[in-house]
């Protein structure tokens, strides 16, 4: 019995990790879902908000929470640069799909090697109290840093899913989700909407990356590969454009992770999850939620 | 017509001489910085028929460059077989796991496809590392052997003269590819799928054949990289790094195109060198920076690469030269 709480234990563990995957690819699903392009940077505007945190609360003494708020607001920022920079010049060319992967591409380039100049390949971390503090909820332990971020995930993901259902940039934003020229007829101004969407998708990411930070803190300018590969596994899992359909692949992909670490050795797991992704990539596209909750 | 069938062929001797003559007069630091850029070059051309011309977007071409040189570096140590012969193994190998990429291709599209490719490099790599007894895993394999007829030299120049006949091959071979029924096959396809398919092309195997191909090169450009280097490990050859340097490269030069991948290995190779030879590689990620901005400046401004503007420039002046 005590084999089986342990197992528990772990499975449980991995769920919630599986839920902070779902924070993770949230910003990811926003864009590819709205705009049909993929964000390359995703795993680097990730990292750029675990340096967010890192910096802001070694310097400013600020609580790594309050540091997730002023990520959103950079990141939100520096999306919208990219956005000018990177997306718009391209998006609506004959092959924009193919030229916003190369210029994204370009772009997590250049945040890895700016990263990597600014502030060394080696790792960093800082000191916070809610990693190191546990708590127990029906005999499931968990630190406090995983357990927030894990409530922060399910609620950002309610909270994506209601601002694109009542408010009226978000109701613009799916229009132009579904169509775009028929969203331009009705006076919608594509472009501004396109600038939003990608905006909030990196702010998402900036703001998912200082809660990974809280419980990872393995801070380094390659440091966004470990997550990006997640999330693009539980975008594709899910299926493209459904915002809720993250957080339940999250925690199937987080689960499955579980698994594999319990029956088979660790190198092997890794092993199994691309297995696992290109079985799951060739066999379903769609993704796993992709036809009943396709609409975003 | 006459004319300008001239001037190409003067400008091509002309940029043969130079290359054939360069180890003459430059230092072992220079040669080995363009005997890099070619090697790339080929790396990049090797691309160009899946990402160019069949429009796949791969972002795994590292995995086959792995593949490549474990495969003739293992036949080297373990077998005593000399890498002039172990580069053709090395090819099909590749060319093997490339024919995989090929079918997975028929599935994936765009965006797809490139996630595809990224995974399937990282499932290479933890492969290297887990079959320990024949690869070395994480230690890798150090090349022990000597001698020209191991394809190992003292000096830089061999190498030069090895990478210099591969590269004039690999365009030759484009040029001819890209007029060929099977290249033609290939374009259809990229331009539209069921169209392709409605006039008969068989796009499974137009796919499979290309993306083997593709990776038939470049696991023969992987044979050269271990014999180079001398030393391989899989987390030091596939790299995500490498996969989009490749492709950076090409289209930067020009996808889709003979002579992309040498534009663009000769630009951005010995620019990123020199400015680590500069920094004494003391900045890490200075070097790299350089193909993030090249890139993205590229495909903003110049659409079509480097080769694509030569072109439409000229393009646009033929007229005036037409009227003398």
């Amino acid at each position: 019995m005590i084999e089986f709480s342990a197992y528990t234990q772990l499975l449980v563990s991995y769920a919630i990790l599986g839920g902070v995957y779902g924070l993770t690819a949230l910003g990811l699903s926003l864009i590819w879902g709205v705009m049909k392009a993929v964000n390359w940077a995703h795993g680097d505007f990730l990292m750029v908000g675990m340096y967010t945190a890192f910096w802001t609360v070694t310097l400013f003494g600020i609580d790594p929470y309050i540091a997730a708020i002023v990520a959103f607001i950079l990141l939100g920022l520096l999306g919208m640069v990219t956005h000018v920079i990177a997306i718009e010049p391209v998006v609506e060319k004959p092959g924009g799909h193919e030229a916003t992967l190369l210029t994204t591409l370009g772009i997590s380039v250049i945040l890895e090697s700016l990263a990597l100049i600014l502030w060394s390949p080696s790792p960093r971390s800082y000191q916070n109290v809610y990693k190191n503090t546990f708590i127990e909820i029906l005999g499931i332990r968990t630190s406090v840093a995983e357990a927030i971020a894990f409530v922060v995930s399910i609620v950002s993901i309610v909270a994506v899913d209601q601002f694109l259902k009542r408010v009226r940039i978000g109701k613009a934003i799916r229009a132009v989700s579904q169509n775009p020229i028929g969203a331009r007829v009705v006076g919608i101004d594509v472009p501004k909407i396109r600038l939003m969407t990608f905006g909030l998708g990196v702010a998402l990411a900036g703001m998912a990356g200082v809660l990974v930070s809280t419980f990872y803190p393995n801070i380094r300018p390659l440091a966004g590969y470990v997550w990006d590969i997640a999330s693009y596994v539980v975008v594709i899992f899910a299926g493209l454009g459904t915002i809720y359909g993250v957080i339940f692949a999250g925690i199937i992909i987080g689960v499955t992770e579980g698994l594999g670490t319990i029956i088979f050795s660790n190198a092997f797991r890794q092993i199994l999850v691309y297995v696992v992704f290109l079985t799951v990539l060739l066999l379903r596209p769609q993704g796993l939620f992709g036809k009943a909750l396709r609409r975003v | 017509m006459e004319v300008k069938l001239g001037g190409k062929l003067v400008l091509a001797a002309v940029l043969l001489i130079l290359g054939a003559i360069f180890p003459l007069f430059a230092d072992e630091f220079m040669v080995s910085i363009l005997m890099q850029a070619y090697l790339w070059a080929f790396l990049a051309l090797s691309w160009d028929v899946i990402g160019g011309y069949g429009g796949q977007f791969s972002l795994g071409h590292a995995a086959f460059l792995a593949l490549g040189a474990y495969t003739s570096t293992i036949l080297l140590q373990s077998y005593n077989v000399s890498p002039w012969i172990g580069m053709w193994a090395a090819g099909l190998v590749a060319g093997a796991a490339g024919a995989l990429v090929g079918i997975a291709s028929l599935r994936l599209r765009g965006p797809f496809f490139a996630l595809g490719t990224i995974a399937f490099a990282e499932l290479v790599k933890l492969l290297l590392l887990y079959f320990k007894g024949i690869t070395g895993g994480p230690l890798g394999i150090l090349i022990t052997k000597s001698g020209p007829e191991n394809m190992l030299f003292e000096t830089q120049t061999p190498y030069y003269y090895l990478m210099f006949v591969l590269v004039i091959a690999g365009i030759l071979f484009l040029k001819w590819f890209e007029s060929s029924k099977f290249g033609i096959g290939l374009v259809a396809v990229r331009e539209d799928e069921e169209a392709a398919e409605g006039v008969g092309i068989n796009v499974y195997r137009v796919k499979v054949i290309g993306a083997a191909i593709s990776a038939f090169l470049t696991g023969i450009g992987g044979t050269i990289y271990a014999q180079w280097i001398h030393f391989i490990r899989p987390d030091i050859l596939v790299k995500l790094e490498y996969s989009t340097q490749i492709a950076a490269i090409d289209v930067v030069g020009g996808a889709g195109t003979p002579y992309g991948g040498l534009i663009g290995a000769l630009i951005l190779v010995p620019l990123s060198l020199y400015l680590n030879a500069l920094f004494g590689g003391m900045i890490a990620g200075l070097s790299i920076i350089l193909y993030g901005v090249v890139l993205l400046v590229v495909v903003v401004l110049v659409p079509g690469g480097i080769y694509g503007l030569i072109r439409r420039k000229l393009l646009r002046r033929k007229p005036q030269m037409g009227g003398k």
